[in-house]
């Protein structure tokens, strides 16, 4: 992941709905969907024990179907894609339940969402039909220039009601339910009204989507900004939980990057243990995107996490 | 027959009819035998984890792909080698007990004879000995509907014969016309006619000389995009030292049968897609139209694949 450089986004384009925003919606309409927003979206069947696709490991994949429960694919990866990744997308479809992961609808943008971000993974949701699909809590673009980054939102109540509305927004477009992520944060933006955890259980209870949590970027924060897990635990949205994401990092000059490139951590694990035990999750990914080890490791890594699924009851 | 307009129309006029009845004809015969195979209805079948070579060799290419990929297994194996112009020879390396199974045993006792490469293709023996061993296979893709169903080979006769009697019957009706008549020059309908006819065969040969079905066909592109990967990868251990050099042994095999010796090409293994291609050529070129398809059968009568 590379380093954000924390001058460049514009903070005050979080507060406010910008005259230029593709889409806006009224604060009347706003609470009217607010009220009626239901609890829990997520009554769908439980998926078990996933790996997140990329195609440098497709033949592997295939050689081990029976390994892996279902798929995460990257929605933006196929759009605009050509005919063969659409075969590909097609190939997985047919041989696996998948899920979809978007990397850059950008849910905390002030300005409202990109109309053609949205069309683009909206057709895309469509032609995979998945039980859910899930973005990260964050933004990316701003005064429609792209970060190019995940970059942190501030944890304040009007970053909550410019997701609350660019959710509203979406689900006009795509009514799949949508999962929201947690992220690892380089900077935290001064200003925070509240805690990570309370923003994010704020941030579900105004959206109603459910939560993919990222024990990943929940163990890096807790370590880079000297958080105690132990004490914030039981304020993280846990009846929100869907997902889970897992992953492996390395440290870099004494600060842990959640870079996808290696094993999955023993801390990780331990807090991935405690989270399955703790509520009733229907998937867990294995994230890996670089540094990518002979499959039968990722396999493995994946046997892992469906085991500690299996012993609490949340998979067959 | 004089009494019919059509048939006293004059020349070019008639050419356009006759045109026309032709490109109807073809239109026709390709939906007949395109409606013939309907198992593209139903989804291929799922993509085995654990591939059979034999099984996505004859599906591909019939028996001749099963020879092709045999060959190569035994040459990986070391039991046979490429000689030059393109023979086939076995090597002194004697199989132990219960080393090969039947279909191996059989390609290795042909290749003591070090027949050129397309020779294999034309023993009319081998070929139904190997069908023989492979008819489990064979009856095991039909259950699937992966290969052609009969019904293919029943409508492309139909449309042969249908259509030969169409073109030929309004060609001589106009010749007896015209002769009826009084000399005419009549040699530019004989070539349309005789042009159309072929034209017609062909075209029922491009449509079936493949030996899976279009459900087959799907199953077999799956089967491609799934492991595309894993054949770059093999090509790129073809040189290498030490065991990796065998690069298609095993659970990689089915990937010869699944694209034959092509993409050898460029490798120090190239000398297989030249000999079995020049053996490809001349099979085809024995083949005419006669043998256009597998439909089914595997090609027992020597399939121009």
């Amino acid at each position: 992941m590379a380093a954000i450089d924390a001058s460049a986004p514009d903070h005050a384009a979080f507060g406010r709905n910008r005259p230029d925003a593709d889409i806006v919606i009224d604060s009347k309409s706003l609470e009217r969907a607010l009220r009626e927003k239901p609890d829990s979206t997520f009554s769908q069947r439980a998926l078990g024990s996933g790996l997140g696709y990329r195609p440098q490991f497709r033949a592997d994949l295939f050689a081990h179907r029976d390994e892996v429960d279902f798929l995460e694919i990257i929605a933006d990866h196929y759009f605009d894609a050509s005919r063969e990744k659409l075969d590909e997308l097609d190939l997985l479809k047919s041989h696996f339940p998948l899920v979809a992961h978007g990397l850059d609808l950008s849910i905390g943008s002030a300005e409202g969402l990109d109309s053609r971000y949205l069309d683009k993974i909206a057709a895309l949701i469509e032609r995979v039909d998945p039980p859910w699909w899930s973005e990260h809590l964050c933004f990316s673009r701003a005064g429609g220039v792209s970060v190019g980054h995940l970059a942190s939102l501030p944890y304040t109540q009007e970053a909550i009601d410019v997701v609350a509305r660019n959710v509203e927004c979406l689900r006009t477009r795509i009514k799949t339910p949508l999962i929201l992520e947690n992220i690892t944060c380089v900077v935290r933006i001064p200003g925070n009204e509240m805690e990570e955890a309370e923003f994010m259980s704020r941030t579900l209870a105004a959206t109603g989507c459910g939560w993919l949590c990222d024990v990943a970027n929940m163990y890096v924060n807790a370590r880079n900004f000297g958080v105690d897990l132990e004490a914030q635990f039981e304020r993280w949205p846990w009846d929100r939980l869907v997902q889970i994401h897992y992953a492996g990092g390395r440290a870099r000059n004494g600060v842990l990057i959640d870079s996808h490139d290696a094993a999955t951590s023993e801390a990780v694990w331990t807090l991935y243990d405690r989270v399955v035990a703790r509520a009733p999750v229907k998937a867990v990914v294995l994230e890996r995107d670089e540094n990518i080890p002979p499959f039968r490791e990722l396999v493995d890594e994946v046997a892992r996490a469906r085991a500690t699924l299996v012993e609490n009851g949340r998979w067959r | 027959m004089q009494n019919i307009p059509i048939l006293n129309l004059p020349g070019p006029e008639f050419l356009n009819f006759f045109g026309l009845v032709v490109i109807i004809v073809l239109a026709a015969a390709y939906l007949c035998i395109r409606l013939a195979d309907r198992t593209d209805r139903r989804p291929p079948p799922p993509v085995p984890q654990d591939p059979d070579a034999m099984e996505v060799a004859f599906l591909q290419g019939g028996v001749n792909q099963v020879i092709r990929t045999l060959i190569y297994d035994l040459a990986q194996r070391g039991f046979v080698a490429l000689a030059p112009e393109d023979h086939v020879v076995s090597t002194e390396k004697q199989p132990q007990p219960g080393e090969l199974n039947a279909m191996e045993t059989l390609l290795l006792d042909a290749a003591q004879a070090k027949p050129k490469a397309h020779e294999l293709f034309e023993v009319r023996s081998l070929r139904l000995l190997l069908l023989e061993q492979l008819a489990p296979v064979r009856a095991k893709l039909a259950a699937e509907e992966l290969i052609k169903p009969a019904a293919v080979k029943i409508w492309r006769r139909r449309a042969q014969i249908a259509g030969t009697l169409i073109i030929v019957g309004v060609a001589l009706a106009k010749i007896a016309v015209e002769w009826s008549k009084g000399p005419a020059n009549l040699a530019y309908l004989i070539f349309l006619a005789a042009a159309s006819v072929a034209a017609l065969f062909a075209l029922a040969y491009v449509m079936t000389r493949t030996h899976a079905s279009r459900r087959g066909h799907a199953y077999l592109e799956a089967m491609r995009l799934a492991y595309g990967g894993r054949l770059k990868e093999s090509v790129a251990h073809i040189g290498s030292p030490g065991p990796e050099a065998r690069a298609f042994h095993g659970a990689a095999l089915f990937l010869i049968g699944l694209y034959g010796f092509s993409p050898l090409k460029g490798t120090t293994e190239a000398m297989f897609a030249e000999a079995f291609s020049r053996g490809s050529q001349s099979q085809g070129a024995d083949c005419g139209t006669s043998c256009g398809g597998s439909c089914g059968d595997g090609g027992a009568s020597g399939g121009g694949d």
